[in-house]
């Protein structure tokens, strides 16, 4: 009887003096989930690192730099550029990125805008974008406005509500009503296309692409200055660098892989937007859409 | 004997403190945060939404109250009917949805024949998430008339109107108040169902403004005034329509099963019309998402580890905190019905804490303030069986003060207390609302988005959840099949529950 309790309480012991170190990555839900690029990369990334790597999650991406989420994580994944909290970084580096635009369905609306001063003056329109109070996306949106009409700002919010039936929390309630034929547009990025050619076989969905230009949204792989796993933390982010890792990414996040030979094919024959100049002039732009839409 | 006295005293002390902790929790963390230094300016904005979170709460409650009530009458007037007691059942199961589902459900099936969006939108909204809870309450009550009146008032020869007046209304009225406190309440912190519905920023709420201030700002200062402001209105909504307006002059006895001798009739054609039109108008968003459910994912979706893994999660959460809500909730009545002055106020402003701030107030307490290493499942379970007292009491209440108001002489003479006036006098006459309420608060902590959000990991996500993540990757078809075996799952929890207990414990 001892003796199987001395070999029970041993090998208790030793598991845990050999445990393999785990490391914490916050990230948002649809990378992380079962059909997201999180569970591939994981057990890639723990074949060669003999560490136990575990995503935590948040179904708002926008809370990923938040001060309460940051709280014991490693790595956060999948956070946007924030110029006042990037400075107390250990390190950063890009892992995809994307284009926000504006993705229609050509069966069901048979004139689509070609401008973005076509769109907002156009009257006819149901658009559905996200709240940018809540998503990270529809704050994109905020900061493409101020890019493209630099003189008339506070109009151009204006005129571009007066078309927009709904602002959702977040990306999945908007492009799911789109997808229920319930607008003509969503805010999305340019290559959601993608994810219909590639997996539905479906080409009937389409970004509007502007010639004023659209905004670069770069995804983040962030290590914190708190971690003391910053070896392996930086592994992890090069390895996300890697050809293989990249694909996966692009494919299963639908975005653009930083590395360009990584680029599935069918997102290849997608057309680029331009990018819209950032002449940011530090305007609180969620006062300024709240004037412009609260009047 | 003093000692066991003692403890007897400490066991009604004991529900209603757990209830003040778990409250203060929250409050400690945000006003840990707090900088003092930092003003507070009350914008425009502020103003607007403040206003329209007031307006459209008293608007939503007052509608679905009426409707609410409508339905539960006509209901218990027509319940010869066949398959009604089905359609009462689902009831229950329709208010504790998670409100992702029946807001598409909503705004794809209604939004196929009206321009939705604006104020309009968020009232029906509003008004359909909220019928099926006060119908189910409204009838449950109705069902405690006795029979006795019924008769006098048959003797009296009294028209429908009359015994209505008679009868019903003064069982009604007194159901009123609460409903509308619990409805007005859950309006007013309404999230997801605003945003979408409202389709402005001019119609939000002041908890969009509170999650905003602490998710994307992290400016604690404006999350903590304005949930004092909140709080603040919400009390003073408590005070002004549920202290002035409450009666308890009700006669009730023993014999309380009815069964109404009407049958199908032709002089009844406008309550069947009635009947049919609310119960459409309730359930068909949730129809549009079953038909929708079933499509060509779904044997894909029964076959992945996904779904199953999170149906288990989602089970496990729901039982356990259904059944801590039921046991603090009993604590509590036990409480209240000793301590006739205190008020049942503390129950109603769990709701003001909505889930998002007692999300994010305890995920500061636990991570920040003490550090500690409780298990997530833990956490989940009990914030989710906190979230649920207020409901798991109107369901439960009604009966349950009823009951001890016509034991309670007996068993204080017969020395019957405690666990044993539980099991002998309490639980045989309380089981049909025990069960409803532990079924309500298990579904509706399956249905939470938000505190699992925080506290959820990779490994520990429910299937609400789930359904937000396959929407959130392009995968509609794939939401709707999961939606549907949901839905599903929900009925029969309810279903095998009162199955169960009736079986077994049927007396």
């Amino acid at each position: 009887m001892i003796k199987k309790f001395l070999t029970v309480f041993f090998l208790l012991i030793t598991t845990n003096l050999f445990a393999k170190e785990t490391i914490i990555v916050g990230t948002y839900d649809s990378f992380a989930a079962e059909w997201g690029p999180g569970p591939q990369i994981e057990k890639l990334f723990e074949e060669i690192c003999e560490c136990d790597l575990q995503y935590v999650t948040t179904s708002q991406a926008g809370t990923l730099l938040g001060s309460i989420f940051l709280k014991d994580k490693d790595i956060i994944l999948g956070a946007t550029y924030n110029d006042s909290k990037f400075n107390d970084f250990y390190k950063f580096q890009a892992y995809d990125y994307g284009y926000y635009a504006f993705i229609y369905d050509e069966n069901s609306l048979q004139n689509p805008p070609k401008t973005f001063e076509e769109l907002i003056n156009r009257k006819d329109l149901k658009i559905v974008v996200q709240d940018p109070r809540t998503s990270p996306v529809g704050m994109g949106l905020l900061t493409w406005v101020s890019r493209v009409f630099t003189q008339n700002l506070n109009e151009a919010i204006y005129k571009l509500n007066e078309q927009i039936i709904t602002y959702t929390p977040g990306w999945s309630e908007a492009y799911g009503l789109f997808l229920e034929n319930k607008a003509d547009l969503v805010l999305s990025y340019s290559t959601s296309p993608y994810y219909h050619q590639e997996y539905e076989d479906k080409y009937n969905y389409k970004a509007l692409i502007f010639p004023e230009g659209h905004v670069k949204e770069n995804e983040y792989v962030i290590i914190l200055e708190d971690t003391n796993k910053k070896i392996i933390a930086e592994d992890f982010l090069y390895f996300l660098k890697t050809k293989e890792i990249q694909e996966i990414i692009s494919r299963n996040n639908i975005m653009y892989p930083i590395l360009e030979s990584a680029i599935p094919p069918k997102m290849k024959n997608l057309p680029i937007p331009s990018e819209a100049v950032d002449i940011s002039t530090g305007e609180d732009l969620i006062s300024l859409w709240l004037n412009a839409t609260t009047q | 004997m003093l000692l066991l006295n003692n403890l007897r005293y400490c066991y009604y002390w004991i529900s209603p403190l757990i209830v003040f902790i778990v409250l203060s929790i929250p409050l400690i963390s945000f006003f840990y945060l707090y900088d003092l230094e930092r003003g507070f300016e009350f914008s425009n904005y502020l103003t607007s939404i403040t206003f329209f979170s007031f307006y459209q709460s008293i608007l939503s409650a007052l509608l679905s109250i009426i409707i609410g009530t409508v339905f539960a009458y006509l209901l218990f007037k027509h319940n010869y009917i066949y398959g009604l007691k089905t359609l009462i059942n689902s009831l229950s199961v329709l208010f504790v949805l998670p409100s992702i589902i029946t807001i598409f459900g909503i705004l794809t099936f209604y939004g196929n024949f009206v321009q939705i969006y604006g104020l309009f939108g968020v009232l029906i909204g509003h008004v359909i998430l909220n019928i099926p809870l006060v119908a189910r309450v409204i009838f449950q009550t109705l069902n405690d008339i006795s029979l006795n009146e019924r008769m006098l008032a048959d003797q009296m020869s009294l028209n429908s109107w009359g015994s209505f007046l008679a009868i019903e209304w003064p069982v009604i009225k007194k159901n009123i108040p609460s409903l509308f406190v619990l409805i007005s309440f859950i309006c007013f912190v309404s999230f997801t169902p605003v945003l979408i519905l409202g389709g402005s920023p001019k119609y939000s709420t002041l908890e969009v403004a509170i999650y905003h201030a602490v998710m994307f700002a992290d400016n604690f200062n404006i999350a903590f005034n304005l949930l004092i402001i909140q709080i603040l209105i919400c009390g003073s909504i408590y005070f002004i329509f549920f202290k002035n307006f409450k009666s308890k002059n009700f006669i009730i006895d023993d014999q309380r099963y009815y069964r109404s001798i009407n049958a199908i009739s032709y002089k009844y054609i406008i309550d069947y019309l009635l009947l049919i039109i609310i119960s459409v108008f309730i359930f068909s968003p949730i129809a549009f998402i079953l038909i929708k459910g079933i499509n060509i994912k779904l044997p894909e979706v029964l076959n992945s580890l996904y779904f199953w893994s999170s149906l288990g999660t989602t089970f496990v959460i729901g039982i356990l905190s259904g059944a801590l809500s039921i046991v603090l909730t009993y604590g509590n009545l036990v409480f209240l019905n000793k301590n006739k002055n205190s008020t049942e106020f503390w129950f109603y402003s769990l709701i003001i804490f909505s889930p998002g701030i007692l999300a994010v107030g305890y995920y500061i307490f636990f991570n920040q303030i003490i550090n500690s290493a409780i298990s997530n499942i833990f956490i989940i379970i009990i914030i989710n069986s906190i979230i649920t007292l207020p409901f798991s009491y109107s369901y439960l209440s009604p009966s349950f003060f009823r009951i001890s108001r016509e034991h309670h002489d007996i068993s204080e003479s017969i020395n019957i207390y405690g666990l044993k006036r539980l099991f002998f006098i309490d639980w045989p006459r309380l089981k049909e609302p025990i069960i409803t309420a532990f079924c309500v608060s298990s579904i509706l902590s399956a249905s939470d988005l938000i505190i699992i959000s925080f506290f959820g990991t990779n490994d520990l996500s429910t299937v609400t959840q789930t359904i937000y993540r396959l929407m959130g990757s392009y995968r509609m078809d794939e939401a709707y099949a999961v939606s549907f075996l949901f839905l599903i799952y929900c009925f029969m929890y309810f279903m095998l529950s009162y199955n169960l207990v009736f079986r077994k414990w049927n007396t």
